[in-house]
């Protein structure tokens, strides 16, 4: 544990010491995953897969705002829709300008959760945001981000699911038509509908009982609302018979339940045993204080003593005198 | 000579002004009655914006039932179900806006004031010394 702690003190020290470069990079590789996928999900405009293309989108992610990769995602997912057929891309535009007024309007800075979203629905690990946003976040509006992260995946899942059928325009079809076939497809989505319930109740339950002022309330909110994840989600594959697999889902709520831990060690980390509770008063009120200190190891400061040849020069005859021997001794 | 007090002060306004300055000044710029109204003033036009596409998408879905139903239908009724669930949405939209303009503005005053208080001791360290700097 002393080791864990250590490795924690050295982390966040570095963190600290290269936050500004560490910061454009990690926008950066967001930056990356998130339009190469992008590129290999949709990928129906040719023009602008070019991989220099992207990366240098990506790079100068790295200097503009963070949102910027939210601006950046949403144009190319238009652009390559558009490719596809203009009814898909106009519901899409339609969706992301009623997210954009109703609510990233207000709180741009964490517009970039609807980024994260998707790629965890990618990465089949999407229980894992309501455990992290729960735990980091002191207001529980950002779960709309979350929300609108999760609308965005499945309208793109589903447009990608009938890319053939949406593509296609016979005589009879006209735009509109396949306006109204996207939106029916996308507002008909019940796996939606109950996946992003979860979410948001989960995430809600989460937030809830890590603000409570009892012992372990980060692993309690953690477990609860791994828990929650994981029954909510089999109650809702059978009754609506969604089919979705149980070992994905079991895994996805393991791995979230692994992050929620990584995070408690690295931003809730108390040591219970050593609590502490203090009374006092002043003129108007009476104070109970629970005083919980935090687990902390100074990191050890190695020093390092060369010893080289150039530095320790010693004569045959001091060598002798320190060894206590004859001087003859030494030849060989 | 280096004022070790002064410029603890001066590094903590600093601070706040990287961290949350682009945040807390343009809203303590305004009155509260004025930062507030002006969201929901601008809000009032994004509901409405939002709801109008609402009901674009909802009448491009059911253009056939519309047009099969349009010389049937009693259009009265059917207008004035529309404007009720746009008052509804609204209302709703502007209180959620109220409380969280609301809770915005007295976050952003409470920062202000330990940024102000960093500032009178910096400009009294300055008085102290006789206007040295």
């Amino acid at each position: 544990m002393t080791t864990l702690l250590e490795i924690k003190e050295q982390i966040r020290g570095f963190c600290s010491r290269y936050e500004i470069y560490l910061y454009p990079v990690v926008k950066s590789i967001l930056a990356i995953i998130t339009f190469f996928m992008i590129r290999s999900r949709l990928g129906f405009m040719t023009r602008i897969n070019s991989v220099t293309l992207l990366l240098v989108l990506a790079l100068s992610c790295a200097l503009l705002p963070v949102n910027m990769i939210v601006v950046f995602a949403a144009l190319l997912v238009l652009l390559h829709l558009y490719s596809l057929s203009l009814a898909a891309c106009a519901v899409c535009f339609l969706v992301m300008l009623v997210m954009f007024l109703l609510y990233f309007r207000f709180l741009p800075k964490k517009s970039y959760y609807a980024v994260l979203m998707p790629l965890a629905f990618v990465f089949h690990i999407p229980y894992v945001m309501p455990v992290a946003l729960g735990l980091l976040n002191e207001s529980p509006v950002s779960i709309l981000a979350m929300v609108c992260g999760g609308v965005i995946y499945y309208l793109l899942a589903g447009i990608t699911a009938n890319a053939t059928g949406i593509a296609e325009m016979t005589e009879d079809d006209s735009v509109i038509t396949k306006f109204s076939d996207v939106l029916n497809q996308f507002l008909g989505n019940r796996e939606m509908i109950a996946m992003l319930a979860i979410l948001v109740l989960a995430a809600l339950v989460v937030w809830f009982l890590r603000r409570l002022a009892v012992d372990h309330a980060w692993l309690i909110a953690i477990s609860t609302g791994c828990l929650l994840q994981l029954v909510l989600t089999l109650i809702c594959d059978l009754q609506l018979k969604l089919g979705a697999s149980m070992l994905s889902v079991i895994l996805g709520v393991i791995v979230s339940a692994l992050v929620g831990l990584v995070l408690q060690f690295f931003f809730f980390n108390l040591d219970y045993t050593r609590t502490e509770r203090v009374q006092f008063e002043d003129d108007e009120y009476y104070y109970y204080v629970k005083a919980v200190p935090k687990i902390y190891v100074s990191g050890t400061d190695k020093k390092v003593q060369k010893f080289s040849g150039e530095d320790a020069q010693i004569s045959r005859k001091e060598l002798a005198q320190e060894m206590d021997i004859d001087e003859d001794l030494l030849d060989f | 000579m280096i004022h070790n007090e002064r410029v603890r002060h001066m590094v903590q306004l600093q601070a706040f002004n990287d961290r949350k300055g682009n945040e807390c000044f343009p809203i303590v710029r305004y009155f509260r009655g004025d930062y507030v109204g002006l969201h929901m003033l601008s809000s009032f036009v994004s509901a409405t914006v939002c709801y109008g596409i609402g009901l674009l998408m909802w009448g491009i879905c059911n253009m056939e039932m519309l047009m099969t139903s349009i010389h049937t239908m009693d259009l009265r009724q059917f207008a004035t179900r529309i404007v009720l669930r746009y008052v509804i949405f609204v209302v709703l939209y502007l209180i959620a806006v109220y409380i969280y303009a609301q809770i915005k503005y007295t976050r952003a005053k409470k920062e202000m004031k330990s940024y102000n208080r960093h500032l009178k001791r910096v400009i009294a360290g300055y008085e102290r010394d006789g206007g040295e700097a």
